[in-house]
């Protein structure tokens, strides 16, 4: 053992000097890592590190160039302006984009809001087993990345795709369905998965119900009707508000279904936004687009999150 | 009478459901489908059945390259995100301290805003310290849209009952040191595990971010499946498409072993609040 130890080290008792160490060591974590205040500061610091450096820094400095002027040479700050967003919003060629955008957000709400609606009604009442069947059929989609799901529907949609061949073959059509390239598409590709963001939220709000409610309403002779219209749905309400605004901001931010569902005169913000970084290089432009962008998101999100403390269950129930 | 208008609902309902289930699984079944092609063309249903593409891609250099880097990139972002979140959940989990709710929601902000932006500020912001074209920019821009996740796994594992059982433990004579190796760590186990694993899925599949940081050398597995689908979806490019769905699906079938899936997706994504 001591031919192992360094010349000039303390020999006698070494394995009593380590323990030694090793408790100060656990002394000195202890106190860095959690008995002094500064504990919580330290663990809490990479993820401080990540969203100041890595998050919020880039969002300002995004703001910032958004309001600089376009130069074709440089990348670097100009005198500010708000030039980029004056364009964006008052040329008519851009406005058509804004309106496609928040037209594609609503047919896409509610589309999934019809498809979902029954669905969350089904999972809320039926057992274990088929609900969680039926949650793991609707979370799929989650799973599998964008890219593929896109290139599925693509082969699905096209002149010669799938659901084309088999109209022509039954003969209910002379020649092929212009879907690809649509706003039908682009609809269809973006329900698929957030499907998922209308169905779970209604069918919470389904489930805090109860059956109780429903069972006092029908045994004081109220049809299933009238038990549905002034009992479930208003008390389903909220789900259906955090479920529309989901699927509204998710579908006014989707850039790979337009993009490839939508055809190369299919414009929305985002993929006009992708062409002024990609291809026109007008960065301050696309910063512009890019904040519209996330103010539409974010004003949805805010207007039905005020419209749903209006009609939280709470007050519903009082009105009943 | 009431039977037949029973069935009449029931036969309704399984059709409803059949339709869903169409609806939500048809683009990958077709995709699986093609990738079995003996042609070289996105026959639907496919002509033949081979696995000629799938042994054309594994040996294609470009394929091969673009897994290797979106699996490095995946691997390292998810093992730092789990570092920071692991280690800001337990600050958090400890803390009190005035603006806590404010702190948390900001750190799960990088999950509600949408990738696209977060991926042009990225871009903007790392062009101007001239570190685009890097990996280690497209690591960094994985880190923050990952760390959120396991940050809000973890916190959801370290309950109350944790804290109780910490207290025990000190009340015992156990120093903290000892207290978080042998209780904390031990229950936050799964949520960590989980949360990685998760972090990894986000990061393998992410478009939005590496749609701007990602190098002409080192292009992301996503990012070139897009590129080619773009162009033209080939029974090659349906078998590495099929490849990376299944491996991501195999990864999260884990989470939902230790954890449970819809814990990780959160209440804040399907929830609103």
């Amino acid at each position: 053992m001591s031919n192992v130890i360094p010349r000039g080290w303390p020999t006698g008792r070494p394995d009593r000097l380590l323990r030694l160490a090793a408790r100060a060591l656990r002394r000195l974590a202890n106190a860095v890592l959690f008995r002094s205040r500064a504990s919580t500061l330290i663990q809490l610091s990479p993820g401080l590190l990540i969203l100041v450096a890595l998050f919020a820094l880039p969002l300002l400095f995004l703001a910032w160039v958004s309001l600089w002027r376009h130069s074709p040479n440089s990348f670097g700050p100009t005198p500010l302006t708000l030039e980029n967003y004056r364009r964006f919003l008052f040329d008519g060629f851009f406005l058509r984009s804004i309106l496609r955008t928040l037209q594609l957000g609503i047919v896409t709400t509610l589309v999934t809001l019809a498809l979902g609606y029954p669905l969350a009604l089904i999972m809320a009442r039926s057992t274990a087993r088929v609900r969680g069947f039926l949650l793991v059929l609707v979370l799929t989609p989650l799973m599998v990345s964008v890219v593929v799901r896109v290139f599925g529907w693509m082969v699905i949609l096209g002149d010669t795709g799938l659901i084309n061949k088999a109209l022509l073959a039954l003969g209910l059509i002379d020649q092929p369905l212009r879907i690809m390239n649509t706003m039908a598409a682009v609809v269809i590709g973006l329900a698929q998965v957030e499907f998922a963001f209308m169905v779970l939220p209604i069918f919470s709000a389904l489930l805090g119900v109860g059956r109780s409610l429903e069972e006092a309403a029908a045994t004081l002779g109220a049809s299933p009707w009238r038990v549905f219209r002034h009992v479930v749905l208003p008390l389903s309400l909220p789900g259906v508000a955090a479920g529309s605004a989901l699927v509204f901001s998710l579908s006014v931010s989707a850039f790979v279904q337009p993009q490839l569902l939508g055809g190369s005169s299919f414009f929305v913000m985002t993929t006009l936004m992708y062409q002024q970084i990609t291809a026109t290089l007008n960065w301050p432009f696309g910063a512009a687009i890019g904040f519209i962008i996330l103010g539409t998101a974010l004003l949805t999100l805010i207007l039905l999150g005020v419209a749903m403390r209006k009609i939280s269950p709470r007050r519903a129930g009082h009105a009943t | 009478m009431q039977l037949e208008a029973g069935r009449t609902a029931a036969v309704t309902r399984a059709f409803y459901i059949l339709l869903i289930a169409v609806f939500v699984l048809a683009p990958l079944f077709v995709v699986v489908a093609v990738s079995l092609n003996r042609v070289a063309f996105t026959a639907f249903p496919p002509r033949g059945l081979s696995l000629r593409w799938y042994q054309a891609v594994l040996t294609d250099p470009q394929w091969r390259a673009s897994l290797t880097v979106s699996l490095w990139i995946a691997a390292v972002a998810s093992l730092l995100a789990a570092c920071a979140g692991t280690l800001g959940a337990i600050g958090l989990h400890r803390g009190r301290f005035p603006g806590r709710d404010a702190l948390v929601a900001g750190f799960l902000s990088p999950i509600v805003l949408p990738g696209l932006i977060t991926g042009l500020a990225l871009l903007f912001f790392f062009a101007r310290l001239r570190w685009t074209g890097t990996n280690f920019a497209l690591v960094l821009g994985h880190v923050v849209i990952t760390f959120p996740y396991v940050l809000r796994v973890v916190l959801g594992s370290l309950v109350r009952e944790t804290a109780t059982l910490e207290e025990a433990a000190m009340t015992l004579g156990a120093d903290e040191l000892t207290t978080f190796r042998r209780i904390t760590l031990p229950l936050a186990r799964p949520g960590i595990l989980a949360g990685t694993i998760f972090a990894f899925i986000i990061s393998f599949d992410n478009i939005t971010i590496s749609l701007f940081l990602t190098a002409p050398r080192t292009v992301t597995l996503p990012i070139r499946i897009l590129e080619h689908v773009q162009w033209a979806g080939t029974p090659a490019v349906a078998a590495i498409s099929s490849l990376f769905v299944f491996l991501t699906v195999a990864l999260a079938l884990v989470v939902e072993r230790t954890v449970g899936l819809h814990r990780v997706v959160g209440e804040e994504t399907v929830g609103f609040g």
